[in-house]
């Protein structure tokens, strides 16, 4: 099998993981909730087509769900996420178009451009999964607020990870 | 025909992204309205155990806390045997008959969403049944949901749809405890009619009218009571005696007269 492939599915089942039995406990203040699994999202290939993507993140988000009792609520954000995410791609291309086979990693495509991809998409999943959660009893600019720390600290963390990893795999 | 396929070739993405998201929606609304695990919950054997040895690392740096808590339990239990031994009139006999209890661990805990579930490592082989009291840290944890050979998920307290009926000592017999999903370490105690007196500081057991939980089992104490005006109700919020962010060991308590209870209950017509 491709040696990418193979790593791909290392990296779902690496965050699934640490997903699930580390950050889901790593709640701050109550308000602040970190994602990290959408990271593995965020660097799938730029030819990735959307229907097998947003299958991907079908995937990735049961997987999700079925460690934290949400029942289909990581799935829904996640498959929402898979389908805006070409179009975002889309909106951000540099002027000489994204070259072939370029990783989307912040180490390659520079942080600001990492950024503007990322945080949008970040703060769609994250104010998804916690308005499904709230099911409409909460005040939403209350949901809107954990949206936005959530979606910060979630940035914060996925990016050391990118970064981490990005200098392994060169060496 | 033609134009049909073009147009489903054009939004084929958009199409599935209905189709898949429609798909959740299901999951979403089988388990929280038809209370059916349809798909994986922590139930699951393999998932189960995986949350269960992340856990027991975790619980490493909580053992110190966790042995004066015995400590303090073992104590508290020795006191009321002395007690017994002087007077065994005090001694309520029935209740301590009427239930057994069995001993599970915490493997997986959450305090921070609406519908907070614990994964305990005891299930259907150990006796566990559906909608069974679990109890533990000195009160009441939650009610037994999902059901698997060695595991079981229970809705804890602090899920807004559980309802444990309470009653406030030498004041109020009937009243219910309802989590509003917000503050893990407060609950609201609801149904109190306003001619009753109520004071900061009163302390809240479960009446065991449900049959779940044993009678007399703290709940917490009253921490504020108002009454509005033209409210027939009291809003009254109750402190936990429990800290369910450290929540280690439990126990499932079967009553052993349900059956013989519901059975009367059928023959209601």
């Amino acid at each position: 099998m491709n040696r990418t492939i193979v790593m791909q599915i290392v990296a779902f089942f690496a965050y699934l993981l640490a997903q699930a039995l580390v950050f889901n406990k790593a709640v701050l203040f109550g308000t602040a909730y970190p994602y990290i699994y959408p990271g593995f999202l965020l660097v799938l290939p730029i030819d990735l087509a959307t229907i097998p993507g947003m299958l991907l993140g079908l995937a990735m988000g049961l997987g999700v769900d079925a460690f934290s009792n949400t029942f289909g609520i990581h799935a829904a954000a996640s498959v929402a996420f898979m389908f805006l995410r070409p179009y975002v791609l889309n909106m951000l291309t540099p002027s000489r178009g994204y070259q072939e086979g370029t990783a989307l990693q912040p180490a390659n495509l520079g942080l600001g451009w990492f950024m503007s991809y990322a945080l949008p998409l970040l703060f769609v999943h994250h104010l998804l999964v916690l308005a499904i959660e709230a099911g409409g009893s909460e005040v939403f600019w209350f949901v809107l607020l954990k949206a936005f720390f959530s979606t910060l600290y979630s940035f914060v963390l996925i990016t050391l990870v990118l970064y981490l990893f990005a200098n392994r795999s060169k060496k | 025909m033609k134009s049909l396929l073009l147009f489903l070739q054009k939004y084929k993405a958009f199409i599935t992204l209905l189709l898949l998201e429609a798909f959740c929606a299901l999951l979403i609304v089988q388990n929280s309205h038809y209370h059916r695990a349809l798909f994986f919950n922590s139930s699951n054997a393999a998932i189960a155990s995986l949350l269960g040895v992340s856990n027991q690392v975790r619980n490493y740096f909580h053992l110190q806390e966790e042995n004066d808590k015995l400590a303090e339990e073992n104590a508290a239990l020795r006191n009321l045997m002395k007690n017994f031994s002087r007077n065994p009139a005090t001694f309520q006999y029935d209740s301590v008959r009427q239930f057994s209890y069995i001993r599970a661990r915490v493997i997986d805990n959450s305090v921070n969403k609406r519908h907070n579930l614990i994964t305990i490592n005891v299930g259907a082989r150990h006796g566990i049944k559906k909608d069974m009291g679990v109890i533990g840290g000195g009160g009441i944890v939650g009610k037994t949901r999902y059901i698997s050979d060695n595991f079981t998920l229970v809705t804890s307290l602090l899920h807004t749809e559980t309802m444990v009926p309470a009653l406030i000592k030498d004041k109020v017999n009937i009243a219910t405890v309802q989590w509003r999903g917000d503050d893990p370490d407060y609950v609201d105690l609801l149904y109190v009619p306003r001619h009753y007196h109520i004071m900061p500081g009163d302390s809240v057991f479960t009446s065991g009218y449900s049959g779940i939980f044993p009678p007399y089992l703290p709940i917490g104490t009253v921490a504020s009571a108002t009454l509005r005006t033209d409210a027939q109700f009291y809003d009254i919020k109750v402190k936990l005696v429990n800290d369910f962010r450290r929540l280690t060991h439990v126990e499932v308590t079967r009553n052993l007269e349900l059956p013989e209870i519901d059975s009367l209950k059928t023959q209601v017509p």
